[in-house]
């Protein structure tokens, strides 16, 4: 079976383009518009790895990380965010959070693809 | 793998536009003085939001002016930065400059690249500035940074839900990073975390104290550009174009080809053990209600619903092909054939109704960009206005929305320019300096009423008239003051150019009426000297489809909309008011009403011309009333509103076409149009 992904972004168009890159590529997409929804998905479903934006209404992407990673079953899931952030410091908060990984906005499908293979062992 | 972002493009456009009116509204909604965090945090997300997209979808321009606005913001968010005037004012630009690239990508109009290029310098300027001219050393005084470490109480550390009340009350004090926390299996542990904030030391300790070891919590104050520890470290791996970054090491991006088919699940053991410490895992989790998302909703293009709209109106018009057929079929058939026809109209109605649902809109969709006008508008005018917006809910059909909102853009303007007095005048007629405009939206059975109300001068009843009589428009003796009211809407007088002193309104009315018109609607008018006047848009909820009557006239059939009728009768001979040996009204208790011999007015052969063989279908609209003598009545149903091209446009007593059952088309009447030009003497026919 697939490998089930939760793409997490407040942004519809972006949700659109990693969702259809990740399906594109074989891989089973769900969908969640902030933190909360993403954890209320995260907690009814199990998924592989859960790719995430930084700022969202109500829960963001950190707090979000921070609280599955908190879920016996996700504590060795991989997380990643994708955000237009880039510092070593924003990185950092990241990695504090508990994220496994971090993708730059403006992605590129490939590095996108290449970076969920990797954590998926795929 | 190739992607054709093109596809997408549309959900980004419509996307971004809801974002910039969002910002748009809560950038003037934002008090200078105390901006509320909330709303601001909320800005800066739409910001970065428009900003993750337009970079992910290539469009640079966006991207690069929506980042000095996000910065800016989240300078101020932070606390860094005090918000003023001219930040709103920038960001007020920002939005319109944004807009104006989005139509640029939409391929609608050339790209002020000029104006942007310089807009991204204000917003970075104002982002880099500190408020009175300190600079930015002297805001970090304001803001501190602590560093605390500390090891949580047994109790708190045991219990998800307090280790979050905690983090909680700190992120309320300033931003909160967390450096160190203990992993999850192992609760009791030590914490590193980061505060940026204007809160007092003792605020600080007094949120901890309750919760940590006694003697357990180290505060130390931070200079305000310490290099971050945790920053220095470096990372696993990062890719060598910075376009992501691992924190832990995975197997190379080459070697995926040789892996064995049936790799080990995430989660392995042996994986475990390298991502606990990496992870920095919290204690147990933060309870969270689990229900599924209660508003799934999807999102359809409009030309989708379109379609199921006219689908609709096909079978509103089957169903009358079958009622047609219906009438020739033998009495036993027929009983069950009602029936049937009877719960399709039910269903269709329904389905009608939800269909039409599915295009509502709130009406917020207008009225949300007035508070941008009137803020612009009254300062130039130097007036002082207090908006206020009511029902601003209310739904209405998406087509009406873009079509309504130049014709009460129209009134907001004339509300402004002539109807609120300037301070000075206020002041000496007793009023607040600060004049009040409202506008509201209420349903009112199957129409939306939408007023704009102000409480200026109001209009002048004598100078009206003398107007309208200077013009040669008709006007009498003992007009009612809504009958005065609507000469404002006359071409004649509106387009006069002193119109605008005309205590008055005028500029345009005309105009404003027309297009209210042609979308089914009436104008209705009030106002009290001195008090004020209020202006009033009543519009069809639904366009497409409404109930007809449907009258014969010689062999023709046409279409009268039921709403605007309000009885039907035959009169006798006696009800007839002869004048000059010619018949001129009707009376009808104790009212008359003049008579609009539609046949004689179109021309049809056979149509009656005898008051009192034909029937008489009383109309009302904008409160007059006349007769119009038809010949008999078919039936009463609902039809379907087909638009009439341009060639028809010209035709004045007709608004809209439908098909009947039997195939053929027949025309509906505009009544409010028929009677605005019986009133004023214009000739009804084409």
């Amino acid at each position: 079976m697939s490998k089930h992904i939760l793409v997490v972004d407040d942004a519809f168009a972006i949700r659109q383009i990693v969702g259809y890159t990740l399906r594109s590529a074989g891989y089973r997409v769900s969908e969640a518009a902030d933190g909360m929804e993403a954890f209320e998905k995260a907690s009814a479903d199990v998924f592989d790895l859960v790719l995430t934006d930084l700022h969202m209404p109500r829960v963001d992407g950190l707090t979000l990380i921070a609280r599955l990673r908190a879920q016996p079953r996700y504590r060795f899931t991989p997380m990643l965010v994708l955000s237009t952030e880039s510092s070593v410091e924003a990185k950092s908060r990241g990695r504090a959070a508990g994220a496994t990984g971090w993708l730059v906005k403006p992605f590129e499908p490939r590095r996108l693809l290449e970076l969920t293979d990797r954590v998926l062992g795929r | 793998m190739s992607l054709d972002m093109r596809q997408f493009y549309q959900v980004f456009f419509e996307e971004t536009e809801e974002h910039l009116a969002n910002i748009e509204a809560l950038l003037l909604r934002l008090d200078e003085r105390q901006p509320s965090a909330g709303e601001v945090a909320e800005i800066f997300r739409a910001a970065h939001s428009i900003k993750g997209s337009s970079a992910t979808f290539g469009f640079e321009d966006m991207a690069a002016l929506t980042h000095e606005l996000e910065d800016m913001l989240d300078r101020v968010r932070k606390g860094k930065l005090g918000l003023t005037r001219a930040m709103i004012d920038a960001g007020l630009e920002a939005v319109d400059v944004l807009r104006s690239l989005l139509d640029a990508h939409r391929g609608a109009r050339q790209p002020d690249t000029g104006r942007a290029e310089r807009l991204r310098q204000r917003l970075a300027a104002l982002a880099t500035q500190a408020p009175d001219g300190a600079d930015r050393f002297q805001d970090h005084d304001d803001l501190r940074r602590y560093e605390l470490v500390f090891n949580l109480t047994r109790v708190v550390a045991g219990s998800g839900l307090l280790v979050g009340n905690m983090l909680d009350e700190l992120g309320r004090l300033g931003e909160l990073e967390i450096i160190e926390r203990p992993p999850a299996q192992q609760p009791e542990g030590r914490w590193r975390v980061r505060l940026s904030t204007r809160a007092e030391e003792s605020a600080l300790r007094a949120v901890l104290e309750l919760v940590t070891d006694p003697g357990a919590l180290h505060l130390t104050r931070m200079p305000p550009d310490a290099p971050d520890p945790a920053s220095s470290g470096g990372f696993a791996e990062e890719a060598e174009d910075g376009s992501y970054t691992l924190f832990q090491p995975f197997p190379p991006a080459g070697r995926r080809e040789g892996q064995p088919a049936g790799e080990p699940p995430v989660g392995d053991a042996e994986m475990s053990a390298s991502q606990t410490t990496l992870a920095q895992s919290p204690p147990k989790a933060v309870s969270v209600a689990s229900r599924s998302s209660a508003d799934a909703w999807i999102r359809v293009g409009v030309d989708k619903v379109d379609q199921m709209i006219d689908l609709v109106g096909e079978l509103v018009i089957t169903r009358s092909i079958l009622q047609e057929v219906a009438n020739q079929v033998d009495a036993e058939v027929l009983d069950r054939l009602m029936h049937g026809l009877g719960l399709l109209e039910r269903h269709t109605r329904a389905l009608q109704e939800s269909v039409m649902s599915i295009r509502m809109v709130s009406v917020s969709m207008v009225f949300g960009r007035f508070p941008r006008l009137v803020r612009e508008l009254s300062a130039r005018l130097g007036k002082r206005v207090r908006l206020q917006m009511e029902g601003e809910h209310n739904a209405l059909d998406r087509g009406l929305v873009e079509r309504i909102a130049d014709p009460i853009t129209h009134l907001v303007r004339n509300a402004l320019d002539h109807g609120i007095e300037a301070p000075a005048l206020r002041r000496a007629a007793g009023k607040p300096e600060e004049g009040r405009l409202v506008l509201r939206a209420a349903h009112q059975g199957s129409y939306i009423l939408i007023q704009v109300e102000d409480d200026g001068a109001g209009l002048s009843r004598e100078r009206i008239l003398a107007r309208a009589q200077a013009r040669g428009l008709p006007v009498r003796e003992g007009m009612s003051d809504a009958e005065v009211w609507q000469l404002i809407c006359e071409p004649g007088l509106s387009t006069a150019d002193e119109i605008s002193d005309l205590s008055g309104r005028g500029v345009g009315m005309d105009v404003v009426k027309r297009n209210v018109q042609a979308l089914g609607g009436q104008l209705e008018i009030r106002s009290t000297p001195g008090r004020g006047t209020c202006i009033g848009v009543r519009l069809p909820l639904t366009l497409a489809i409404v109930d007809g009557l449907i009258v014969g006239i010689g062999s023709e059939r046409y279409v009268l909309p039921f709403g605007f009728v309000t009885e039907t009768l035959q009169v006798s001979p006696d009800a007839v008011v002869v004048v000059g040996g010619q018949a001129r009204m009707i009376r009808v208790r104790g009212d008359y009403l003049p008579v609009i011999e539609l046949g004689r007015v179109l021309g049809v052969p056979q149509a009656a011309s005898d008051w009192c063989a034909g029937i008489m279908v009383v109309v009302e609209a904008h409160g007059m009333r006349a007769a119009v003598l038809v010949d008999s009545l078919i039936d009463q149903q609902q039809v379907v509103i087909k638009h009439l091209g341009d060639h028809f446009r010209r035709l004045p007593v007709f608004s809209a076409a439908t098909v009947l059952g039997n195939g053929k088309v027949a025309l509906i009447f505009d009544v409010a149009g028929l009677l605005e030009r019986l009133r004023s003497g214009q000739t009804l026919a084409a």
